[in-house]
């Protein structure tokens, strides 16, 4: 008898044990198109979540993230997220494909579990769903073309060209900017797209320049094309400035482009020189052994302000998380040096539409911010 | 009796209907036991296995070579989410426009490809696939651009909303209905026509068969076929947008026909189910080698057992006989 | 009996070849007509014209007093004219029977929506028993569930016949059907073709083998080079000074 009591309160005990960490769920892309984005993301919130924990973790409970791999598939993307809940997820970041974000919201919005993704920069994920459990943090496409419009009319353009690729997100991107640009009332002399799969772009780039640009704007997304891009510029001694979409701020074009990219600016939301994010990078180095990236910063953000959501709440409760998640205002690694994240008056969206900036690479390096915010 | 079907299936005691009735309630019964998670994942795996029987029986029965199928698939789903929520037509209506708009398309597609030879039908759904995807980002407020359409759901049938495993119901029904339309056309002349036309084409319109024909009314029947599964698809998870439309799952489609048998209902069953769940079941142990185990699976499939899956399970059965 | 196929001034150029040239010659209902020729004489064109597999360049083909050129091959197969290859041509995905069935398929009476909607009586089991009792006349009985490939090649070539057989001809079109059988094989299947004639079907019959075709045929038709130069009783045609020359001339060892 004496026995059987002593095993019950040893399975108790467990039990508490297991009870005891705060499961937080992921969904990330390991296989599928978003993985160059995903996987850095998901390796800042592994950081963050195992810094928090070293400081004894949130309200006396350690976090414990349970990763799930949706292939960038949105209908495999809401099975995951039924099952991060039915594992007992009180909060679900999403680091995948946006359509995948998005699908996942069907189900948060059910379940009414707490979802934020930390990087999607899709306008429509707070606009579509009148979702209350879910949040953006990433900074949205439409602020990263008015930052970078912000810094051309900043150095006074106006004639430019603009060359994108045949994708879908290039192609995109490409109708984005030109609106973009021809509404603040820069002339467009000439547009060239290169298709994917193709050896060069000396062509286009030979069209640009007899087009004789002010500058010369780049939507494409695809890596393989804007380093055609780029070794055309150089190839021809090309002049005219060259800036770029936020597709220049992932850290592939430092080796892909090596030699080819110094003296581009690009739209980025980490400034090297924010006292945060050397912090940041410094501890992240020194725990992991590795050089982080801008993407890292993302989900290390999210995480932390997951964190502070539950610590503000004071308990797991996923409506009082809620309540708190939506009255946050956050500084973290990401954005211009003072950006707080916020959801002031409802809004979910929480990148302040003035926290990008603009930055120059530098040899082969991203370098200093040269612009800040849309103004 | 081709060897390897369903031996569920080849009771003969029971009268036809009764058969696909019971197959349908223990289905059906499956998902009232599962979790939230499961149930979901239930649901996604009976769509893909119900896009694999159409999909095996054009490309396995007739050897057409067409990537058209998630296209397809999109546009039953868009349209009754369109039809419904945009256009405000009552409920029948939209799902017989929907189907409408899948055949006209079906046609539209089939007519001039398959009067050529089979490469070109492969070529112009190709570009079908890929226009379509083109179109949904384009489409602007109509298919919602790159976000899709959502903050939609299944509108009250006779009081009544549909949802969780009731829904898994839903999809059953529809699975059992695809299988039963696709079985009976096997059983039939017309389904050895396209088993005729899909090994010589000479010689089957020299035995009567009008090869264009069978070819065109295989293609329109199963597209309009993977169009009503959309349907049911547009109120899975209440959203639909473009990744789930796009080339990558109608390869996808195509492996798991191939993985599991070409030309074998039971092998589209296998194929599907494995290569559904294989990432679910790898994912855990390997992480993202899964995407590598699924690659050996499918080059092995196709260089050393061309007769998939099923194949091997014939082989294995004959050589115990 | 009257004549079922009339064929006049049928001609067939490819380019700037006339494989058949000006080609007259008729079959009468239970007759097999013998079409002998060398090696490139235009015989395969002539089926193929028949066939509605080859648009003919000229000339007119009567089938049962309906002209039938330009017609797609399987109307042309559904008004009653089957036809063998010379090479087999199965279908590799499906058994014995099965491929017989294909055969039998302008004569399913069952509609696709009632196929599909499951309502009429099918009249496939009737369709299947017929096709075996096919397979048995051939002689393919037992291997009515075989899988194609494991057929030996003259195996195939009954398996043509029964499938060609299947669609119910008022006409059937064989395209040598003796080459590469055995003396055995060789009897079996003149038992066979005598049998399809009795049944009052018209038999077109090519073949290069003389001994084979002389006894079975009634009539002789000669071609070289694409044009008719003899026809008549088999003995006659044997006997033609231009056929000795043309083409026993060059297959004059005796078989
Ligand atoms: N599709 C085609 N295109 C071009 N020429 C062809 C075609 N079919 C047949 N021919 C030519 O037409 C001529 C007659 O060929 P056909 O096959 O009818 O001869 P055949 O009498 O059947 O010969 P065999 O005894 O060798 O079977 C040959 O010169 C052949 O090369
Ligand atoms: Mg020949």
């Amino acid at each position: 008898m004496r026995f059987l009591a002593l095993l019950i309160a040893a399975l108790m005990a467990c039990a508490a044990q297991a009870q005891d960490t705060i499961k937080i769920g992921v969904i990330t892309d390991r296989v599928g198109v978003s993985k160059p984005y995903s996987e850095p993301a998901t390796e800042g919130m592994v950081f963050g979540a195992s810094e928090i924990n070293k400081k004894g973790g949130v309200l006396g409970r350690k976090i414990e993230l349970l990763v799930e791999d949706d292939q960038s598939k949105p209908d495999v993307s809401a099975a995951l997220a039924r099952k991060l809940i039915d594992q007992g997820a009180v909060f679900i970041l999403s680091v995948s494909l946006s359509p995948a974000t998005q699908q996942q919201q069907t189900v948060t919005m059910e379940a009414k579990t707490p979802q934020m993704t930390p990087m999607n920069s899709a306008d429509y994920l707070t606009t579509q769903l009148n979702n209350p459990y879910f949040w953006q943090t990433g900074p949205l496409g439409s602020v990263q073309i008015a930052t970078l419009l912000a810094h051309a009319k900043s150095k006074n353009l106006k004639r430019v060209a603009l060359i994108t690729d045949n994708s879908d997100l290039g192609q995109a991107i490409g109708k984005a900017f030109r609106g973009a640009i021809e509404r603040a009332g820069i002339q467009i002399v000439d547009e060239e797209v290169v298709p994917l799969g193709t050896t060069s772009a000396t062509a286009q780039m030979q069209k640009i320049r007899s087009a004789n640009p002010d500058a010369l704007f780049v939507a494409g997304v695809v890596t393989a094309t804007n380093v055609l891009i780029f070794k055309s510029y150089r190839e021809l001694g090309l002049k005219f400035p060259i800036h770029a979409s936020y597709n220049l701020s992932v850290p592939i074009y430092m080796t892909a482009a090596k030699g080819l990219i110094d003296g581009i600016t690009f739209v980025d939301a980490y400034d090297p020189e924010k006292a945060e994010v050397k912090a940041f990078e410094a501890a992240y180095r020194k725990e992991t052994g590795k050089e982080p990236v801008n993407l890292h910063g993302y989900g290390y953000d999210g995480i932390m302000m997951v964190a502070e959501a539950i610590r503000k709440a004071g308990s797991t409760d996923k409506e009082k998380i809620r309540a708190a998640m939506q009255s946050m205002s956050y500084e973290g690694v990401m954005g211009a040096k003072g950006m707080k994240y916020s959801f002031p008056e409802g809004k979910r969206a929480g990148f302040d539409p003035n926290g990008m900036v603009v930055r120059v690479y530098e040899g082969d390096r991203q370098g200093r911010v040269v612009h800040v915010g849309q103004k | 009796m081709r060897a390897g079907g369903f031996v569920f299936f080849k009771t003969n005691h029971m009268s036809g209907l009764l058969r696909w009735l019971i197959a349908a309630v223990v289905l059906s019964a499956a998902a009232f036991f599962m979790g939230e998670y499961h149930n979901d994942v239930y649901r996604k795996l009976l769509l893909w296995v119900t896009l694999a029987l159409g999909y095996n029986f054009l490309f396995g029965i007739c050897g057409q070579v067409a990537f058209s199928h998630f296209a397809f698939y999109g546009i039953g789903a868009y349209s009754i989410v369109i039809f419904l929520f945009q256009l405000h037509l009552p409920f029948p209506i939209a799902v017989l426009c929907g189907i409408a708009l899948c055949i006209l398309f079906a046609l539209a597609v089939a007519i001039p490809s398959t009067r050529l030879e089979g490469f070109y039908l492969a070529l112009a759904t190709l570009a079908l696939g890929q226009l379509f995807i083109v179109v949904l980002n384009e489409g602007g407020s109509v298919t919602g651009g790159t976000g899709g359409i959502a903050n939609y759901r299944l509108p009250e049938l006779f009081g009544m909303r549909v949802r969780g495993p009731w829904y898994t119901g839903v999809i059953v029904l529809l699975l059992v209905f695809t299988y039963s339309i696709l079985k009976r056309l096997d059983d039939s002349w017309f389904g050895r026509a396209c088993r005729a036309v899909r090994d010589n084409p000479e010689a089957a319109a020299a035995m009567g068969v009008d090869v264009a024909r069978t070819k065109v009314i295989a293609f329109t029947l199963t597209s309009a076929l993977a169009g009503v599964a959309g349907m049911v698809y547009a109120f899975v998870d209440n959203t639909v947008n473009p990744p789930i439309f796009g080339i990558e799952n109608a390869f996808l489609l195509l492996f798991m026909v191939i993985v599991g048998g070409a030309g074998r209902h039971a092998g589209a069953v296998i194929g599907a189910v494995l290569l559904f769940l294989l990432p679910f079941w790898l994912s855990p142990l390997v992480g993202h080698h899964h995407a590598l185990v699924f690659g050996v699976l499918v080059v092995a499939a196709i260089l050393f057992q061309p007769g998939g899956l099923i194949g091997l399970w014939d082989r294995f059965s004959r050589s115990r006989s | 009996m009257g004549p079922i196929l009339q064929v006049e001034k049928l001609t067939k150029r490819f380019g700037g070849l006339t494989a058949v040239a000006e080609l007259d010659f008729e079959v009468r209902e239970g007759e097999i007509l013998g079409m002998i020729g060398p090696n490139g004489a235009g015989k395969t064109t002539t089926f193929n014209v028949i066939a509605g597999t080859y648009p003919a360049t000229g000339g007119e083909v009567r089938f049962a007093g309906e002209p039938i050129l330009g017609l797609p091959p399987h109307r042309i197969a559904s008004r009653g004219v089957m036809r063998t290859f010379q090479h087999n041509r199965p279908f590799a995905g499906l058994p014995v029977i099965d491929n017989v069935l294909v055969g039998a398929h302008t004569r399913f009476a069952a509609s696709l929506w009632s196929v599909v909607l499951g309502s009429a009586r099918s009249d496939e089991g009737q369709r299947r028993k017929r096709a075996e009792e096919l397979v048995q006349f051939v002689g393919l009985g037992e291997l009515r569930d075989a899988d194609v490939a494991t057929l030996s090649f003259g195996q195939g070539r009954l398996l043509e016949i029964a499938r060609a057989l299947a669609g119910e001809p008022r006409l059937i079109l064989f395209d040598e059907p003796a080459a590469g059988l055995t003396p055995a094989e060789c009897a079996r299947l003149a038992e066979i073709i005598r049998g399809i004639a009795a049944r009052g079907i018209a038999v077109l019959l090519i073949e290069h083998d003389m001994h084979f075709l002389l006894p079975l045929a009634q009539r002789v038709v000669v071609l070289n080079f694409g044009a008719k130069i003899a026809d008549g009783l088999p003995d006659e045609v044997r006997a033609h000074p231009a056929v000795m020359d043309a083409y026993l001339g060059s297959h004059a060892t005796p078989q």
